[in-house]
Parts: structure tokens; sequence; C-alpha cells
């Protein structure tokens, strides 16, 4: 999927502010998962309906490969998940409401799909396919949407704040559904809180006002953190204290997302540091510079 | 003091009880975290707080008004504010001030003590300023802060607090933690239902919902520290208590059960 200096502005004297998206550009990739990140208002969910196709932009095209999405032969290339998609739920049963997006589309065997969907995200269809999505707990119900989604078969899937107001166990349920996908599509996902997006996301897109604040691979992000503060995020603790290792020169190679490994590199970072000069023969995790001169330059 | 004793409560064709026998106090100045996993039973019991809903069995009493007395709604309703996950579902006025003073003028509080009662909301919140602001223009964070302004104007002495941090980012988290903080140090009680242990680690007790009855009640320490009892409770450890847990075993001295990035540093490199 491609968008290319994307601008849109809402009618002038509605609620909303006027240009809503400046200037964007993206390129996603299947396989890819892109964090398009920003505090409330940025347009980050204008963004995504101007990749779905559901918003025209005044300037700039976006194409799902090298269709433009606004063209009818581009149907069924992208899916959308908008924000609480549960409260869209409609059949009786899970899968007739999995099986319905198929169904339109003029799939063969929508019920087929609709199965697969369901065992994509991690709900058995045998035991939940006959179930009414009604009667689903947040995480369950969450994870059906995104099969809705799913199986409409479409290389590229589009969620806007997929996790929210989920608890723990539907958060990591949605976000192993997610990574379970990735082979097949590439996935864009809307938030403003992209900490537990940061360890799987390939891609960060920053928004401020529209406009492109930062688009780039994660680990480059992290190597600039006022770019992400300036966009009026906040970087997670964890990655702070990586970060802080890193400013009192200790080596500290790759920045980790799980505390348990975060600590391991720390203690490991913390016994060399504890023994004078940071020793020339620790491993340099490959790709990684700023860390060994940084170090090189205290000593 | 907010007095729940006791109390079970089943909506009909539900195949449990939303809550089985759960008892919980609430005294002016305390907070109070309630944390469970979705369908735990958490908005029931809150809800049950402010009388919005009656048990089947049990006694819920607010400063000794029997909230299953008809005649004490409004009184409770007074005394207990309610502010909801979603700020947009309660703002109603056109104008910041506006929406704050709504409450309290319909419940025919005379204009000059409304002026009153909006500065200071406004000021506890943080918002002193924006009096003529209209509402979509501010920040999530500012319009949550709004919604708990508008919860202040009535002068209540406990306030429910169901996920108000869940749609904000952190800056915005931040702000609001902040304003509840100072509230519990001016002698409001808080019930707060939250998902993220962090923001209720200063607690004065966690209680932990599982399946409509109480898992847990104690100290914020425990639970942090102690991954079992998190894992056996449901709940997610903060990323930083974690580490906290990995670098202790490793031979850092590190008091806090859940550090600042800042305290990490200074445990680690001096």
């Amino acid at each position: 999927m491609r968008a290319q200096d994307l601008t849109f502005a809402y009618p002038a004297g509605g609620p909303v502010g006027s240009v809503a998206i400046a200037g964007v550009s993206l390129t996603l990739e299947p396989g890819e998962l892109l964090i398009v990140a920003g505090t409330t208002g940025s347009g980050k969910s204008t963004l995504l309906r101007l990749l779905a196709g559901l918003l025209v932009p005044d300037e700039g095209v976006v194409e799902a490969d090298g269709v433009p999405v606004l063209d009818r032969r581009a149907r069924g290339q992208v899916a959308i998940v908008f924000q609480n998609p549960e409260s869209q739920f409609f059949s009786e049963t899970l899968e007739a409401d999995v099986a319905f997006g198929p169904r339109n589309l003029g799939h063969a065997d929508p019920p087929g799909v609709a199965r697969a969907a369901l065992e994509a995200v991690g709900l058995d269809p045998d035991v939940y396919g006959q179930r009414s999505p009604f009667t689903l707990s947040g995480g369950e119900a969450r994870r059906a949407a995104i099969a809705g989604a799913l199986a409409l078969q479409a290389p590229y899937l589009l969620l806007d704040e997929p996790t929210a107001g989920l608890d723990h166990r539907g958060r990591a349920d949605v976000i192993a559904a997610l990574q379970s996908e990735r082979g097949r599509v590439g996935v864009a996902v809307v938030t403003h809180d992209p900490e537990e997006f940061l360890g799987v996301a390939s891609q960060v897109l920053l928004l401020v006002e529209g406009r492109m604040a930062y688009s780039g691979p994660v680990e480059a992000l992290l190597d600039a953190p006022e770019v992400y503060e300036r966009a009026g995020l906040q970087l997670p603790d964890l990655i702070r204290t990586q970060l802080d290792a890193r400013a009192h020169g200790a080596l500290v190679a790759r920045i980790v997302f799980e505390p348990e490994a975060a600590g391991s590199a720390l203690l490991a970072a913390r016994t060399a540091y504890g023994h004078g000069a940071m020793p020339e023969s620790i491993e340099r995790v490959e790709g990684d510079s700023r860390s060994a001169d940084g170090r090189a330059g205290e000593s | 003091m907010i007095e729940v004793r006791e109390v079970s409560l089943s909506y009909p064709d539900a195949r449990r009880p939303a809550l089985d026998r759960v008892s919980l106090t609430v005294a002016p100045g305390e907070l109070v975290a309630l944390l469970g996993a979705n369908g735990s039973g958490k908005s029931t019991l809150m809800r049950l707080c402010n009388a919005l809903l009656q048990p089947d069995s049990g006694r819920v009493a607010v400063d000794g008004l029997d909230a299953c007395d008809e005649s004490n709604l409004w009184a409770i309703r007074s005394r207990v504010g309610f502010v909801q996950q979603n700020p947009e579902n309660q703002i109603v006025g056109t104008v910041v001030e506006e929406d704050v003073a709504f409450g309290p003028e319909n419940l025919g509080v005379p204009a000059d003590e409304l002026r009153t009662r909006v500065d200071q909301a406004l000021a506890q919140t943080g918002l002193t300023g924006f009096e003529r602001r209209e509402p979509h223009l501010l920040s999530e964070g500012q319009k949550q802060r709004l919604a708990i302004a508008g919860a202040l104007a009535l002068r209540p002495a406990y306030l429910l607090l169901d996920e108000p941090t869940a749609m904000l980012d952190g800056r915005s988290r931040a702000e609001v933690l902040g304003v509840l903080g100072r509230l519990r140090q001016q002698g409001v009680g808080l019930l707060h239902i939250t998902h993220h242990l962090e923001d209720v680690a200063d607690a004065d007790r966690v209680v932990v919902l599982r399946e409509g009855r109480i898992a847990y009640q104690g100290p914020s320490g425990p639970v942090l520290s102690d991954p079992d009892l998190a894992g056996s409770l449901g709940i997610e450890v903060p990323a930083m208590a974690r580490l906290a847990t990995t670098l202790r075993a490793g031979g850092v001295g590190l008091a806090q059960a859940l550090p600042t990035p800042e305290e990490v540093g200074v445990a680690l490199w001096g």
C-alpha cells in the first residue's frame, strides 16, 4: 500500500479543526506492522479513513497494489476495523456475523472463510461459531470483530485503537492475533498509546497536527526520544530506563521491550560498568553503533 | 464512609452472580483501587456505591445513609460523584463553565455560590482560565479533568472513577492522576477502577475482583513484587515492577516496588 502527499481538510465551520492531514506519505508492505501514533486530534483516525478509501483526499493518492483505493477494482483490498467494533455485531451466531463480509463479496464458501478467520484470531470455530456474538467477553468480542475484517481476505488490514478498553489478557490476545496474521497481510494500527505495539511493530508514523513528525523504523525512533516527546507522547518508562543507562555510558546494545530481558541486559551492563572501563571485548550487537560511540566518547 | 457489606447481585439470565457477598469500605481521603478482568464485577460494585444499582442482598450505606432507602438517593448522589471512562459522554455544556455549573444549578444552588463552586472546581482540576472555552476544543486530558470538575461542583465527599484514564495518552493520564492525588490530600475518598496497577500503586488498599468475588484485598506492594500472586489474580504487573524484581534478584539494592527510571538509574549507576 502506498500513500503519496495526502492532504485532507474537513469542511470549514464544522466541529473539527480545519486541516486534518497535510502532506502525509507512507508505504506498507504485506508482513509489516505500522504504528500510526499521535495525541487525540492529531489526525490518526482521519488518515486511517483516507487509507481505507472512506474519505477522499483533497490532494494525493492512496494505492493498494497499484490500484487507487477509490477505484472499484480495489474493492476488497483494504479492510478496516473501527473503534469499539463489537458494537457492530448484528447476526445471531458468530459464524454468520463473520461470514457476512465474504458472502457480500461473492466468495464461494463464506462459512469456510469465517471459520478460518475465527481460527486465526484464536477463537475455536467449533466452540465459538454457534455462539451469539453478544455473549462474548471484551477480548473475545474484539478478536471476533477482527476476524470479521480478516474474513474479507484483504491484503491490508487497518485498525483504529484495537486494544482500547480491554484488560491485559484481552490486549495480549489481540496483539497475538495481529502477529499471527502478519505473514499474510500488511497491518496498520492507530493508537494513542504505542507502548504495547512497539515490541511487535516494524515501522512508526508519528502525527502532530496532521503532519508527519516521524516516519521510519521503531529502532531509529528510540534513538531520537525527543521526536517522540515533541509529538506529545511519553516514552515508556522501561525504554527511558534503558536510554538512561546508555546516557551513563553503559553498553545497552539494543532496546528491548520485555522487562525481564531488559533487567538481564542492565545487570550485565552494570557488571561491566562496575569493573571500570567498558571492556572492548563485549560483543556489540550488529547494527548498533550509538552505544559504543557514546562509551568511547567518555573513556 | 462508603460501606458495602456482604452484597450480592445477579443480572437476569446470567450464569453466575455479578457480585457474590462482597464487602468494601472507602473512607474520606482514602484511595481504594478496584481491579479485575473485564466482567469481574468492578463496574457493578461501583454502581452500588451511588445507588445506581440496588443489591439483591447485603447493605450499602454512605455516611450512614442507607442506599436502599429511596428517600436517601439524592443525598447519596450529591455525596458521591461519578466519573466515567469516556469524557465525551459526560460533557453537556457549550462552554467549560456552563458544563461545570450544570449539576449544582440543577440542584438549585444560588447564583453567587454557583460562581464560587465553579471557580473552585476549575482551580482543583487545573482548568482556571478555560472558563469560556468550548469543550470540544479541549485535549482529551482536559476533557476528563472537566468531567471531574463537573463532579466536584456538587461538593462530593467521594468520587467513583470508572477507568478515568483508559482513553488518555501518557501525558493526559499523568495530568488526571495528579488532580486525583490532590483531591485525595484534600480529603476526598476515591474508589478508582483501572486495569493499570501503576496508576494506583500508592492506594490505601487494592481490591481485586474475580468472577464477582473478592480475590485480594490489601496493599499494592505484594502484587507488584510477587509475579505468582499477580498471575493468580489475573493482574498485569507493570513493566517497571517486573524490571525491579529482575534487578533485585540480580543483587541490585532497589527498595521501591515500582521505581521510576530515575530511581533505577540511581540504584544501577549511583
